[in-house]
């Protein structure tokens, strides 16, 4: 952390507002001191997550001393200094300023989306004058095309730079500007093209305006009429809350939290909570029409519609037939990660006691079970938070792109690396070239010389000498091709970093590959000492929960299946029989007994993971020797098409429960609307079968299954399922700040920690055992040979198809397939960003776009595995390698 | 006694020779005031055009939730209303609404207005949910004080891009 800013940091000045007196850190702004203390100072071009612009003059106050009036939003506090906010001077240039900002404005509020919560409004109520002294021409714009999701009316901005300052600090994108001059200065992109960051959506918010409106939301409602949801994004493992607008129980609109103002939430648009375009537009699916809506019986015939009651029963029925017959380990289960946590407790409940099997697992998408192991190795060691950044010295990021994985970790991340609050490294195959850029170092590497590569600097870093030796040093280099600089630096912000996380992405470890390079990060971290967290990130929205609650082969609610505690605290929870004490197949076992035909019946829960699986031919075949199929899902897919009874389920806007993202936080997903038709809750569902085989859950409302669940955990969780609702009684409750999170990071830090380290035992604990000395000849080749480029993958969030790739909005926006090459490998190809080229594998030809930029390692390319049609599962142990060839004449 | 008796009967018969007030509806109909606040109507311009914007201010003046509307955007080739919003969907229903005229008093356009119309009487709970066509003023009714043309579209000022 650099000095001069916590010391910074440490003095504080006394000055006065209004007549009160205050203390506060120097360097504050006046406008952010007044704030503290509940004095709102008008504004416009401030923002308290941008930088200072001081164009919009609205923010005037009075300082004793100074001859004329001062902006509050640029003038830091001095001691002693006296402020006025509200003096006859200070109102009487607060009309002036509303004079000329609305002199060009056309005052079309009755057709203009920001009305009823348009900062604009709300000032001319308070300084505007009510007629106007401009005789002229209002000065008019045409309406350019400018992007799919946000609309353009150049007449009403106020020209404030807010959107183009978000643009170039936080998106990191520099396309908005302010074009021409004086009176003709109007907002743009430059080229005329769409702001195409992930992140674009939140200048919607950020206009103070009706300047930049949402396109999906253009004339669906009058703000005033929608209904604020408090709930939590479903699609990544950032885990954002966010609020659902609705109307009719329908999503109009999805924002970060609101704010309360006086008694009522509104838009909050000073917010420092960014979220993704996939949160904000995609979460609009929940009146789909192709929604499953009645439950299915296929007995070979055409699927006609049943009760509830038929087709419970016809679900049961066969599930008990072949436990009768075939015994209990013929049953398997498998949940998807995007299932609440009540959901998945309740399946394995399901699977365990009432069925009698461990067979249960939430990793479908995985294709083997070494990869499972991984799986199991890297959730089990995982401990790190980013919640509070201020605590942490230094981040090292290991393949992962998190931009396009958990987009706000990743914004997170690079703000705190920007603000230098943070030290940001980067290793390994493939970097998130977007992160690159405010990185204080990265190297890179082939994807089979990674794990000498963390062993060489794992070495590095556990010798003695405070300087890194030449020996090693340059070892590192060979293995990355880096500077000497980069390596000396890389190394020495490791050793110096008092606290640190390394987070690293599990959709881009392969095969045998993958134990060891979690091995490898687990011996790197307890090497750099016990300030040292692990974060994986697991791209599904509830991974976490699903370990977490015991919906994993290997795990149990709260602990690992090797706990006998654990079982017997479940066998008097649960009563009657015993349970089997023992690991199950994981989930890519499961597939394969089920293709052996030893697994003969299967119930799933969400079929989002399955469908992700590399080789959907292996799973379609294993389906299809099943004896028995139960699906409960929300959309129809390959595998309700397969299955022998379809049970419409809930989508996230329709339940209540809990979700537990990547860092451990548990939120609160609120209900907003009932299912469509028949469609029903997943954890009635789940009761109704249990009682259908037999076994009646004791659960009268889904507040019961939190709090059973939440005992398991150590220590168990305070709160009810009822007080994490942002409206519950329990207002005070810290974790309810996860759905309000402006206080999020200082209330819920201590309380969460324990809440997250009861499902995630140290590493320090389990792994001390560990062999230190890695065993290198033991690791195969996992490139093949020969001439070309090695081909990595990872998916990315805006290729999900079973429900995000559904919504009307993000859908027509997937990006078209592409591929990323290295600079050096691009000038050897001769090609540029957005030039075609030809992918050649084996016999395989491929059309795709190419991107140049720093994220894969030079000699390798890589591709977003959900959007380009490629065998990639054919190379789960041995990396492809494919060459290039840049196709003249077409741009795509 | 008697007197009490023809007392009674003198007011009887004066009262027969006083003009009555009640009217023998339907055949004959009373002359309302100006003001008078009966059926809703939705007002056009003389090109055709409604003069409705579909703000829904209406909607949310209203004291008995009587309205709800859903906009949408018009489309160049059959513009609506001028400018870039219309009400799709325009519906109140008569049983909610109390004729206070809020909806008149709020509507930025002019565009809804309480009519004379006061024969509301129906058999259905539907049929008292008027939509668009219920309201809309027919063009050949003409449209009175409200006849003026509709602003279209200004030209962008000269330079500007
Ligand atoms: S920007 Fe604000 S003031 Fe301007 S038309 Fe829209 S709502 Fe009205
Ligand atoms: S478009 Fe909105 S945010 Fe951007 S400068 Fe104009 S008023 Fe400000
Ligand atoms: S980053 Fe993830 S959790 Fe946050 S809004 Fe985007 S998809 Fe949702
Ligand atoms: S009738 Fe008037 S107030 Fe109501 S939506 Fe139309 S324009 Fe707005
Ligand atoms: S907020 Fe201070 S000048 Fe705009």
């Amino acid at each position: 952390m650099p000095d001069a800013a916590t010391t910074q940091k440490t003095s504080n000045v006394t000055l006065t507002i209004d007549g009160r007196s205050l203390t506060v850190p120097e360097g504050t702004m006046i406008i952010e001191a007044a704030k503290s203390i509940g004095i709102y100072i008008p504004h416009y071009c401030y923002h308290p997550a941008l930088s200072i612009a001081g164009s919009c003059r609205l923010c005037l106050v009075e300082i004793k001393g100074m001859p004329k009036l001062q902006i509050a939003c640029s003038i830091p506090v001095k001691e002693g200094m006296e402020v006025f906010t509200n003096t006859e001077e200070v109102k009487d240039a607060r009309i002036g300023m509303m004079e000329f900002l609305l002199a060009n404005h056309p005052l079309d509020c009755p057709v203009c989306d920001r009305g009823g919560e348009c900062m604009l409004q709300r000032f001319s109520v308070d300084y505007g004058i009510a007629h106007t002294r401009f005789m002229d021409q209002k000065r008019r714009f045409r309406k350019p095309q400018f992007d799919p999701l946000i609309d353009i009316e150049r007449n009403r901005c106020i020209l404030c730079t807010r959107c183009v300052r978000f643009c170039d600090e936080i998106a990191g994108e520099h396309v908005m500007g302010v074009f021409n001059r004086g009176e003709q200065n109007y907002i743009g992109t430059y080229g005329d093209g769409p702001v195409s960051n992930i992140f674009s959506g939140n200048v919607i918010d950020l206009c103070p305006v009706g300047t930049l409106t949402s396109k999906p939301f253009r004339f669906q409602a009058r703000v005033w009429e929608l209904h604020q949801l408090q709930t939590t994004c479903p699609y990544c493992a950032s885990g954002c809350p966010v609020t659902c607008w609705t109307r009719d129980g329908k999503v109009c609109r999805t924002t970060p939290p609101i704010r309360k103002d006086k008694g009522k939430y509104v838009l909050d648009e000073d917010t420092t909570e960014f979220i993704c375009n996939q949160g904000r537009f995609g979460l609009d699916i929940g009146h789909h029409a192709e929604r499953l809506r009645h439950p299915i019986i296929r007995n070979n015939g055409p699927d006609a519609p049943v009760t509830w009651d038929e087709a419970i029963q016809a679900a049961a029925q066969g599930l008990r037939r072949i436990r009768n017959e075939h015994g209990p380990q013929a049953v398997a289960f498998l949940a998807s990660p995007s299932a609440t946590c009540e959901e998945l407790y309740l399946f394995q409940r399901l699977a365990r006691s009432v069925i009698g099997t461990n067979n249960i697992d939430w990793r479908g998408h995985l294709a083997s079970p070494d990869i499972a192991a991984a799986f199991s190795l890297a959730m089990s060691t995982a401990n790190g938070m980013l919640d509070d950044l201020s605590e942490i010295e230094c981040v090292l990021v290991l393949n992962c792109d998190l931009l396009h994985e958990a987009p706000v970790t990743a914004l997170k991340l690079r703000e705190a690396a920007r603000k230098a609050n943070i030290e940001l490294l980067l290793l390994g195959h493939h970097i998130d070239s977007w992160l690159a850029t405010h990185a204080k170092a990265y190297l890179q590497c082939l994807p089979d010389q990674e794990h000498a590569l963390i062993y060489a600097l794992d070495q590095a870093i556990a010798k003695a000498e405070p300087e890194p030796t030449s020996a090693d040093v340059d070892t590192i280099r060979e293995l990355s091709g880096a500077g000497k600089e980069t390596v000396e630096s890389l190394i020495t912000s490791l050793r110096s970093a008092g606290s640190g996380v390394i987070v690293y992405g599990v959709s881009e470890i392969w095969s045998h590959l993958a134990s060891t390079v979690v091995d490898d990060l687990v011996a790197l971290r307890n090497t750099l000492g016990p300030q040292w967290a692990l974060l994986p990130v697991n791209p599904e929205r509830n991974a976490s929960g699903a370990f977490a609650t015991g919906c994993q082969s290997d795990r149990l609610p709260g602990s690992g299946c090797d706990n006998q505690k654990t079982w017997e605290k479940l066998e008097s929870l649960w009563g009657k029989v015993p349970l089997v004490r023992a690991a199950g197949l994981s989930a890519p076992d499961i597939l394969e007994q089920a293709s052996l035909g030893e697994i003969k019946g299967l119930v799933v829960l969400g079929s989002d993971a399955l469908l992700r699986h590399p080789k959907p031919e292996r799973v379609n075949q294993a389906l299809k020797t099943l004896e028995h199929l139960v699906v409960i899902d929300v959309f129809p897919s390959s595998t309700t098409e397969q299955a022998h009874v379809v049970l419409p389920g809930a989508l996230f806007t329709e339940k209540d429960g809990t979700y537990i993202d990547a860092e451990g936080r548990l939120a609160r997903l609120c209900k907003g609307d009932d299912p469509p038709e028949d469609a029903r809750d997943n954890w009635q569902i789940l009761g109704e079968l249990a009682k259908a085989l037999g076994t009646e859950f004791p659960y009268q409302r889904l507040d019961d299954v939190f709090a059973e669940l939440m005992n398991l955990l150590h220590p168990p969780c305070p709160f009810t399922l009822e007080e994490l609702a942002p409206e519950g009684p329990g207002a005070e409750c810290p974790i309810r700040c996860i759905t309000k999170p402006s206080d999020r990071f200082h209330v819920l830090a201590g309380k969460y920690h324990a809440l997250a380290s009861s499902f995630r035992p140290t590493c320090h604990v389990r792994f001390a055992e560990l062999p230190t000395a890695h065993a290198e000849e033991k690791i195969p080749p996992t490139v093949e040979s020969g001439p070309g480029l090695i081909l990595t993958w990872a998916p990315i969030l805006q290729g999900r198809d079973h429900w995000g790739g559904r919504s009307p909005t993000m859908a027509p926006l997937r990006p078209s397939p592409y591929i990323e090459i290295h600079p050096s490998n691009a000038k050897e190809l001769a090609v540029q960003t957005g030039d075609a080229v030809e992918l050649r594998m084996g016999e395989l030809r491929l059309l795709l776009r190419a991107i140049v930029c720093a994220g894969p390692a030079p000699g390798t390319v890589h591709v977003a595995s959900n959007l380009v049609d490629l065998p990639l599962g054919d190379y789960l142990t041995r990396l492809p390698r494919v060459q290039l060839k840049k196709v003249e004449g077409k741009q795509t | 006694m008697l007197l009490e008796f023809l007392k009674g009967l003198a007011v009887t018969f004066r009262h027969i020779f006083k003009p009555h007030i009640t009217v023998l509806y339907p055949e004959q109909k009373r002359v309302d005031a100006p003001i008078f606040r009966g059926k809703h109507k939705l007002n056009r311009y003389a090109d055709g055009q409604e003069r409705c914007v579909g703000c829904a201010l209406c909607a949310s003046a209203c004291p008995s939730e009587a309205i709800y509307l859903e906009a949408a955007e018009n489309t160049p080739e059959h513009p609506v209303s001028p400018g870039e919003r219309y009400a799709e969907l325009y519906q109140i229903n008569l049983l909610r609404c109390i004729f206070c005229g809020y909806c008149e008093e709020a509507c930025p356009e002019n565009a809804i207005v309480l009519g004379p119309e006061y024969e509301l009487a129906g058999t259905r709970r539907e049929e008292f949910v008027m939509n668009k066509e219920d309201m809309l003023v027919k063009p050949e009714e003409g449209f009175g004080e409200y006849d003026v043309e509709a602003v279209h579209e200004l030209p962008a000022t000269e330079g500007l891009p």
